[in-house]
């Protein structure tokens, strides 16, 4: 499909991928129907939908103009919050406690969101104001009223999608978002026991961080992390003046219902306020276990070395965010 | 093998209905797979391994013979009814789907022709907003009709409307009066997988694709199943009333090769 042909060609699909191919942008799209994104992941929800025969063999690819053109017929919601976050630091938490509104649409990590992002490292050399239309295209064809009766809709970005913080607020200014950070002890225990994507070089460039590919392999893993986690914890604390609220791991769950609901101008019922409490209850990755603050247990697992990446690389930026942080205005 | 097939019988609606009514609410049971399901399935049983009115599973092997249970002393109608079979009787039940349930898709692998176990189903009190799909086809099952059913293979229904849909359902050993019943065994399967393939027939796949992904019809009609063999069919079989010619193989080769690139979609 080059053009839509039926404005209604589209109803309920949902863009899966964004890629290249022979050098030009492509989206595949598969068909999600009436359902919303209650997985903690917009992976889990999409990979689901795959595993449907029909949408194996029925997927609609376009090239990314067509997003453009969904736009213009189905502009969808406006986006009424972002979170960004250094990982492992409760942002799914943050992010399922969300969801558990059921007029909220919650996308989680979107691959396509973050390959539209990523194009910067593309094979056709991409500017950013082409960048900033890609992902308000792309924002506008994942914000859709799934169910019906959605009114406001959150994306929690990966975390090294904060060193583009520049560019989403020029595509979304209005946009009010927070960052969410914890201890660096204990976000360098969690990676070191299961890296993230962002923490293996080669899987992400570390041009990403600012590090050409042999530093990154030079450096021990544990400082390799570090710099990453300082790089998009720099990114923040930079921009954060910029419509952007600090939060700590330790403010976590309640700092959800009693303060980030009113920063992202949401009216509540009793009853929503009841479900997002009740969300907080579970642990976000694993919803049959209940959340627990593990401040404790991952800094008894500190090794040396990595505290002494934390102390080198990432201290002294934690000790700004938590400074900007208490000086931020209480929200009422 | 034929997947379904109305019996020459008509039953009376009315009277079956009044045989209903003499089952209070109360002696309705929830059925027993609820992995199965959304909202209320519950059912009766006129007989059952032992003779249990709420005992609802049906089991061939079990050491308590099919026995009839109380409840069906007190149907007149459903015993004349169940007379005119003259086969052996398993379990006999009343199952209802409420109004805005369902069931998901599934299939009853010991049921069958194949089995020697065919389960029939006479619907009571049905809607038309009941949506009944066996092997990814829409069946319209009509109140006093008696359908055979071939329920190993996948099949779901959801209850749309607004009044609870009951059936009577029968299941009974296979004999000779009920194979007389059936029509012969015009096997379509070893036309849909015949070994023609010729180099045209992928690229009349992909042509057909194509014509799916412009036509809302046939799209909803491909997703009424996610059982990967009755898709297949359903691909190769509305190909064919397109008049689009390729097989089996072909449809079933493009989904693996999709899926493996799914799978590998990251790696560039």
């Amino acid at each position: 499909m080059d053009r839509l042909t039926n404005v209604a060609q589209l109803e309920g699909w949902v863009p899966a991928r964004f890629y290249w191919r022979e050098g030009k942008p492509i989206v595949d799209w598969c068909y999600l129907g009436r359902q919303s994104f209650e997985a903690a992941f917009f992976e889990q929800t999409i990979g689901k939908c795959m595993a449907r025969p029909f949408n194996l063999l029925f997927r609609q690819q376009t090239p990314i103009e067509v997003l453009e053109e969904w736009h213009q017929i189905r502009p969808g919601l406006k986006p009424t919050g972002f979170i960004f976050h250094m990982s492992r630091c409760g942002s799914t938490l943050a992010s399922q406690m969300l969801t558990a509104i059921p007029t909220n649409v919650v996308i989680s990590e979107a691959r396509p969101i973050d390959s539209t992002l990523r194009a910067r490292f593309a094979p056709t050399e991409t500017t950013d104001d082409q960048r900033i239309t890609w992902l308000r295209w792309m924002v506008s064809a994942l914000g859709q009223r799934w169910l019906g009766g959605e009114r406001n809709f959150f994306i929690k970005f990966d975390a090294w999608n904060a060193l583009d913080l520049p560019l989403i607020r020029r595509a979304f200014p209005e946009v009010p978002w927070i960052f969410l950070y914890r201890d660096p002890v204990e976000v360098l225990v969690s990676h070191m026991n299961n890296r993230g994507p962002h923490m293996i070089p080669g899987v992400l460039t570390p041009n990403l961080f600012g590090m050409d590919l042999q530093t990154a392999f030079s450096l021990p893993p544990e400082d390799y992390c570090a710099k990453v986690l300082a790089s998009i914890c720099t990114a923040a604390i930079e921009y954060c003046r910029y419509g952007g609220r600090l939060v700590n791991y330790r403010q976590l769950p309640d700092v959800v219902p009693e303060t980030l609901l009113k920063y992202f101008n949401l009216r509540c019922s009793d009853d929503e306020i009841a479900r997002v409490g009740a969300a907080a209850k579970r642990d976000a990755k694993n919803p049959s276990a209940p959340f627990q603050n593990d401040s404790q247990k991952k800094r008894a697992k500190a090794t040396e070395a990595i505290r002494a990446a934390a102390d080198k690389w990432l201290y002294p930026i934690f000790e700004n965010l938590e400074v900007a942080r208490q000086e931020q205005p209480a929200i009422t | 093998m034929i997947s379904s097939f109305k019996l020459p019988f008509n039953f009376d609606p009315e009277a079956l209905r009044s045989d209903l009514d003499r089952i209070a609410p109360e002696e309705w049971v929830a059925h027993f797979n609820q992995d199965y399901f959304e909202g209320e399935w519950s059912g009766v049983a006129l007989r059952s391994n032992g003779g249990d009115s709420q005992q609802l599973y049906s089991r061939p092997a079990s050491e308590f013979s099919f026995t009839d249970t109380p409840i069906l002393q007190r149907c007149p109608y459903v015993r004349d009814l169940l007379a005119e079979f003259q086969c052996a009787l398993q379990s006999v039940r009343f199952l209802k789907l409420a109004a805005g349930s369902q069931i998901r898709e599934h299939r009853d692998y010991d049921l069958g022709v194949k089995e020697g176990q065919l389960r029939l189903h006479i619907p009571i009190i049905t809607n038309p907003e009941v949506q009944f799909f066996l092997d990814a086809h829409r069946l319209e099952l009509k109140a006093g009709e008696c359908w055979y059913l071939d329920l190993s293979l996948p099949h779901w229904v959801e209850n749309r409307g607004a009044t609870d849909r009951i059936h009577l359902v029968i299941d009974c050993e296979l004999n000779d009066w009920l194979r007389d019943l059936l029509p012969p065994d015009e096997s379509i399967d070893s036309e849909l997988n015949q070994n023609d393939i010729d180099s045209s027939s992928s690229e009349q796949l992909r042509l057909f694709r194509q014509t799916v992904l412009d036509d809302l019809k046939l799209q909803q009609r491909l997703r009424q199943t996610d059982d990967q063999e009755s898709f297949i069919k359903l691909v190769v079989g509305l190909g064919r009333e397109l008049g689009y010619r390729f097989n089996a193989a072909d449809a079933d080769n493009a989904l693996r090769a999709e899926q493996q690139a799914w799978f590998e979609r990251w790696i560039d």
